[in-house]
């Protein structure tokens, strides 16, 4: 039988992956959708389990390990859901109300964070992310090179980072 | 300071202008960057934030006034937003096309009204249910020489397309990916021609038949 790999420790690998898979199923699945807290959590009992087991040797990073379960689980989901919803129509589960609310609190503080930015880090979210022109776009309007407009992006993340501390980025921590 | 090499791919990744291959090594180079993986989550949540209140963000008004007076009065109430949406209320319905208009259909409002704030008003649009995968997205326009970015979304799927006219048709390649029974989600925004948002659609959902 084969050994479990002593050198990885376990709950440190959780803790470090949770955010990860939750991140990867959230975007994959739509980040209302009820079902996604339960999928990270099987996924992380899946590689732990494998882990244990000795299934994983190390041929690859862990990460890489963690991340193909991650899109297995995932592909697997979608196809079962497919399936049940061709026999039953199912009802959509609502949203717990009261993590809505927390979300929606989140993201109009980080709103107001960006209204107070420097009106050209503004222009450039204005421009790239909130209109979606293209990089090049962008940088055309504004007089910069499109390098330019990513640094902004990069250097405006930091100003928020800066400013909001401990409440960012707080999309994307499930369990918090 | 992040100098990984992935790092200039964060907003292609987040925009989804990027290969489906070099989407997978991304997200695989996230399960083992730490760094990456922390600029991605906190350029997601500025692009989540900018997406839902950039019309008040960035509305001529927020721009010309000292930033921090804003980020202090908060934003207004909501009456607020409810009287100027009564005032200038655009009629323009958004359907799907083919057949399903009824189903598919949500009002596009001024920026400045409540619809903006999107994802907060659940419910309002029927939720569609398509006979087959629609092969085109369609509504009425508001006005002559508006722009259109039209965001089409669900699970494995981020698909936006711009247009001048009405009516954007779904690549084939996109629409080969809508799975049956799998809830999809699409929006859309109006730009005037010197740069300024229009309206807004509040977002619906389609699901095509099982
Ligand atoms: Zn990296």
């Amino acid at each position: 039988m084969p050994l479990a790999r002593p050198d990885i420790d376990l709950d440190q690998m959780a803790e470090e992956f949770r955010p990860k898979i939750g991140f990867k199923v959230r975007r994959q699945l739509g980040p209302s959708n009820p079902d996604w807290e339960d999928l990270v959590n099987e996924i992380l009992a899946q590689a732990v389990d494998k882990i244990r087991s000795g299934e994983f040797r190390g041929d690859s990073a862990v990460g890489t390990f963690i991340y193909t379960i991650t899109i297995r689980r995932i592909a697997d989901y979608i196809r079962h859901k497919s399936r049940v919803l061709r026999h039953v129509p199912e009802p959509s589960t609502p949203a717990d109300p009261a993590e809505d609310a927390e979300r929606e609190q989140q993201l109009l503080r980080l709103a107001d964070a960006v209204a107070a930015l420097a009106p050209k880090y503004k222009a450039v979210l204005e421009l790239y992310y909130f209109r979606e022109l293209s990089r090049e776009e962008t940088a055309r309007r504004l007089g910069i090179s499109p390098a330019q407009v990513s640094e902004r992006t990069h250097y405006a993340q930091r100003l928020l980072r800066r400013r909001l501390g401990g409440d960012f980025p707080f999309l994307v921590r499930p369990g918090d | 300071m992040n100098n990984c090499l992935f790092r200039r791919r964060v907003d292609d990744y987040l925009l989804d202008r990027m290969s489906a291959d070099d989407k997978g090594r991304f997200e695989e180079h996230l399960f083992q960057c730490g760094r990456c993986f922390r600029d991605v989550s906190e350029h997601e949540a500025v692009l989540a934030a900018v997406r839902k209140h950039g019309g008040r963000i960035f509305a001529p008004d927020a721009r010309t006034a000292p930033a921090r007076r804003i980020s202090r009065r908060g934003f207004p109430p909501a009456w607020a937003y409810a009287a100027s949406a009564a005032a200038v209320l655009l009629a323009i319905w958004i359907g799907f096309h083919p057949g399903n208009r009824d189903g598919g259909g949500v009002p596009l409002t001024p920026p400045s009204s409540d619809a903006i704030r999107g994802g907060s008003m659940e419910g309002i649009a029927p939720a569609g249910v398509l006979p087959a995968a629609p092969s085109a997205l369609e509504w009425k326009p508001a006005e002559e020489g508006l722009d259109y970015t039209v965001s089409l979304s669900g699970p494995g799927l981020a698909w936006s397309g711009r247009t001048a006219a009405g009516r954007i048709e779904i690549p084939p390649d996109i629409r080969a990916k809508l799975v049956p029974g799998i809830e999809y989600r699409w929006k859309v925004r109006a730009f005037a021609p010197q740069g300024g948002l229009a309206a807004v659609s509040r977002e619906t959902v389609f699901r095509i038949a099982p």
